[in-house]
């Protein structure tokens, strides 16, 4: 069988011809030659000999075997692929990654800023000169234009949750469990103001209506998990009232979320606050850090009992919510220190006790509370000091997150740098114009951290006095219940 | 619905009776040759409002519709007859029955080029009782056309105001005063609120704007209780006082439920919606509080904008201001509006200034130049004519040779050959003889020259 080199084009051939190229190829497959065949039929593209006569039935033959060749290759790597795997074992799709901390994706923002304008949710304005480290997160600007376009009708999203929206993003409702009742009433007023149009049904409409107010919340200002929580018990509940009549499923609707912020609010800052009590003895030193409704509740409800301590309340910039924690502690007449949290660890020999709140309770254990709480965790541990976190159970969130940087709100910068006056008085301190002119200067503004479990004693919730590390089978217990 | 608008038109524009004589209420003076109350409609419908409430005089009920007809808002224009004199809370108790939200009042003489939201954003914020706009005050023009002379000693009508200094814009007014209340030029201070604010400021370079956003039970406060009835003067005021008032409820003590406590009518606290719900949050948000704040209380916040065009075209002097700003080659107000209008005819060897407006049907003959001028519709300017910082009206007809400086001429005037005036205020259907030199004189219909101080 002669070849020819070289070639490219199929000359027309007659019947013969093709069953003779045919009987080549059996040949070629008895003989067992499957690799050498695929680089047969390169050289073997038929030019205008005689010999081209065999060259179809070897093209068959010989593409039939390159097919099988293919085959076993594919299988081959696979196989190769799954060993590799094995040892891996990730899946072939890779992780699900929030939009909300891609803002460094063009492509997931574009999706995002999609959903956004289908909902009729005006979008915020990135700020300007980001830290590139936290460029995954999104970062906006202060002058609040988003409600520019919202109107005044009643169309689009209900004036309460408007309301609602600037309070957070002013900064006037700050704090786990005020921004959850806040979002509470809002919805009860939102529900009580709701008309299912005809033709459908409460229990989707709602949940329909409530997607782009949570989305408008959201851009005002990112929701807590505290909010989350609720958000979730909501949804819950919505999607239970499906057979009753209008007015009785929205009159469940606002008891059951009354109710929701009455059990896990009220009563469970009770039970924290008895249960909290008799770990404060007389004579302590008492360290909080920052503001929390719930601390100061359990020491106000310490001290109306009758125990002896004082308390030294550590503050950091730029918000300085450890003022309003030191208001309302010499309201109820307790002997407060005040220090910075700079100076947390001069003044930690002193303290027998700290006692922090939180913002959420990740599944891992981790506390995710204001930023600076885990500076004095972790001097306190450094010390010897003992750290007990109070913490409502709603808040406990399946989250895991073992550092501050992948999921954290970031502030406005403005915040932490001195306001800009004609006259400088202190011209070494960086103002908003120093800011804005140096390319190279960019200040991050963080507003929470995570401690890790190891710095944490104690956790005290309204379930009884837990390790950290119990979160996910308080989670699971909580699941059951409901 | 979250907020309705109301607007009051059936004032007669008393500062400025000049130009408000005959059939030209305020709300239809021409500014840029576009009636007043266009201005204001303009920008609530740019706010979004879909529907507004306009309060009008019933002579000119039917020119206020036509004129409306150009917006898509719904407008629901309620008449009230010239001789009842009421008063802006009179007004606001006409309409009680219409008003199902919180309320924004605006007087129609504002122009402004503010973004709406903004105030209305205060007014959401903190959940205020009366939200006001406050805008810098303006000077008086130099030359006022018609004015002999600014009449020594007189004083404008300062307002003081005393802020409570925050970094934001946005703030709480603690003490609102027109010099006109003023008793033994001394400011009387509340002593509570010297506690709750040791220090603030008191300013008078800042101007009411007569736009307020009220909250709902102040409506009903305001029509139930009928002791006032001026919002500028007297309401405002009052209101302002009662945010460190001590309310007769709280005195009555905390054990005594809805029943026991008397709906005293003239109480103000008594219509101040109870929340139990806002309370709670209130305890548990850990932002810094100034004060005490809670449901029960009265707040009053306002809005400085400082940034771009407000004013209240209330007297003759900001007439002019008005004027010259609207036809500023960069205003905001003249993207619909062309500059000469495409049936007017100007003469190629006349001069229209980039800063002028020219109305329909108007001929300009040649070598004539136009400053800073407003011209109507339907005039015949000669040729050889200068005018400089006027505003012509509609029909006026000015004879060749003219030199006009500084004048406002009213409708159907006709002025003569080489006529030279300067500062002058010429009233509807004067007819000035050729070759008159006069400056600083207000020719207009002799009951309209009585102006009490």
């Amino acid at each position: 069988m002669e070849r020819t080199a070289g070639g490219d084009q199929n000359s027309g051939l007659t019947a013969e011809q093709k069953k003779q190229l045919k009987k080549e190829r059996r040949k070629a497959k008895v003989s067992g030659k499957a690799t050498q065949s695929t680089t047969q039929v390169q050289t073997s593209f038929p030019g205008t000999d005689a010999s081209s006569s065999n060259v179809l039935q070897k093209s068959k033959a010989e593409l039939r075997a390159e097919r099988r060749a293919k085959q076993e290759a594919d299988r081959a790597a696979k196989a190769a692929m799954k060993a590799e795997q094995t040892s891996g074992g990730s899946k072939l799709k890779g992780p699900q990654v929030p939009a909300n901390i891609q803002a460094d994706d063009p492509k997931v923002q574009k999706k995002a800023a999609k959903k956004l304008e289908k909902q009729q949710v005006p979008q915020r304005a990135e700020g300007q000169k980001k830290v590139a480290l936290f460029s995954h997160l999104h970062q906006y600007e202060r002058s609040l234009s988003i409600t520019s376009n919202m109107g005044f009708g009643n169309t689009g999203i209900h004036p309460a949750i408007i309301q609602l929206g600037l309070q957070y993003a002013e900064g006037l409702i700050t704090g786990s469990n005020a921004r959850c009742a806040a979002l509470i009433s809002a919805v009860c007023r939102v529900i009580k103001d709701y008309v299912t149009p005809q033709h459908k049904e409460l229990s989707r409409d709602l949940e329909m209506k409530l997607k782009p107010a949570i989305s408008y919340l959201n851009q005002c200002r990112p929701l807590s998990v505290s909010m989350g929580s609720a958000i979730k018990f909501m949804k819950l509940q919505i999607s239970v009232c499906r057979k009753m009549s209008d007015s009785e499923a929205k009159s469940r609707l606002v008891d059951s979320l009354r109710e929701f912020v009455r059990v896990n609010i009220v009563l469970a800052g009770k039970a924290i606050s008895d249960s909290a009590c008799t770990k404060i003895s007389d004579g302590d030193v008492v360290m909080i850090y920052g503001n929390s409704s719930l601390i100061t509740r359990v020491l106000c409800d310490a001290h109306k009992v009758g125990r002896n301590f004082r308390v030294v309340v550590v503050d950091s910039r730029p918000k300085l919510a450890g003022r309003g924690a030191l208001r309302r502690l010499r309201q109820a007449g307790i002997q407060c220190s005040y220090v910075l949290v700079s100076a947390a660890s001069y003044i930690m020999p002193e303290v027998t006790k700290v006692v922090l709140g939180a913002h959420g309770l990740l599944s891992n254990g981790y506390v995710m509370g204001s930023v600076g709480t885990s500076m004095v965790a972790m001097a306190a541990k450094a010390c010897g000091v003992p750290v007990i976190v109070c913490c409502e159970a709603y808040k406990f969130c399946e989250r895991v997150q073992a550092d501050s940087f992948v999921n954290n709100e970031i502030g406005d910068p403005r915040d932490l740098l001195v306001k800009t006056n004609s006259h400088k008085s202190n011209p070494s301190l960086l103002d908003e114009e120093d800011w804005k002119q140096m390319d190279s200067l960019k200040v991050l503004h963080l507003t929470y951290d995570v401690t890790p479990p190891d710095y944490v004693a104690m956790v005290v919730t309204e379930l009884g006095k837990i390790p950290c590390t119990s979160v996910p089978v308080v989670l699971r217990v909580r699941s059951t219940d409901t | 619905m979250e907020l309705q608008a109301v607007v009051m038109a059936g004032g007669r524009g008393s500062h400025m009776l000049d130009l408000t004589q005959g059939l030209r209420p305020k709300p239809f003076v021409l500014v840029g040759n576009k009636p007043l109350i266009w201005y204001t409609i303009n920008m609530l419908e740019g706010a979004g409002f879909s529907e507004a409430i306009i309060i009008t005089l019933n002579c000119v009920k039917t020119h206020m519709e036509l004129v409306l007809k150009e917006f898509n808002m719904i407008t629901k224009v309620i008449g009230i007859s010239e001789e009842s004199d009421l008063d802006t809370v009179d007004s606001l108790c006409l309409i009680k029955d219409l008003i199902k939200s919180d309320v924004v009042v605006l007087s129609c003489d504002l122009i402004t080029d503010l973004p709406f939201h903004r105030l209305a954003d205060v007014h959401r914020l903190h959940d205020s009782s009366v939200t006001m706009l406050l805008c810098p005050a303006k000077a008086d023009i130099e030359n006022i056309p018609g004015v002999k002379q600014k009449k020594k000693g007189q004083q404008k009508q300062r307002e003081f105001i005393g802020l409570c200094p925050t970094e934001r814009l946005n703030q709480r007014i603690l003490f609102l005063l027109n010099e006109a209340d003023l008793e033994d030029d001394l400011l009387p201070v509340n002593q509570s609120l010297m506690r709750e604010f040791p220090k603030f400021q008191v300013r008078t370079d800042l101007h009411d704007t007569h736009v307020y956003l009220f909250k709902k039970w102040m409506i009903n406060y305001l029509t139930h209780n009928k002791m006032r009835s001026s919002l500028r003067s007297e309401v405002l005021p009052y209101v302002v006082q009662k945010q460190f008032a001590k309310s007769n409820r709280f005195q009555n003590g905390t054990g005594e439920g809805e029943t026991n406590i008397k709906m005293d009518v003239n109480d103000i606290f008594s219509y101040v919606d109870e929340d139990s719900e806002k309370d709670f949050i209130y305890d548990l948000t850990l932002a810094p509080h100034e004060r005490k704040v809670n449901s029960k209380s009265i707040t009053c916040y306002a809005y400085i904008y400082e940034e771009g065009l407000c004013m209240n075209v209330n007297n003759i002097s900001l007439y002019m201001e008005a004027n010259r700003v609207v036809s500023k080659p960069d205003s905001t107000f003249l993207n619909i509006q062309t500059r000469v209008h495409p049936s007017s005819r100007v003469d190629e060897k006349s001069q229209v200034g980039a800063d002028c407006l020219v109305g329909e049907r108007t001929e300009i003959a040649e070598r004539t130049s136009v400053k800073r001028t407003i011209v109507g519709r339907n005039c015949t300017i000669g040729s050889g004519v200068r005018l400089s910082n006027c505003v012509i009206m509609d029909r006026v007809h000015i004879d060749n040779g003219s030199n006009l400086n500084g004048c406002i001429l009213c409708d159907d005037v006709v002025i003569g050959e080489k006529c030279d005036l300067k500062d002058c205020f010429v009233g509807d259907q004067k007819k000035l003889t050729a070759m008159t030199r006069l400056s600083k004189e207000s020719l207009v219909e002799s009951q309209a020259m009585m102006e009490f101080e």
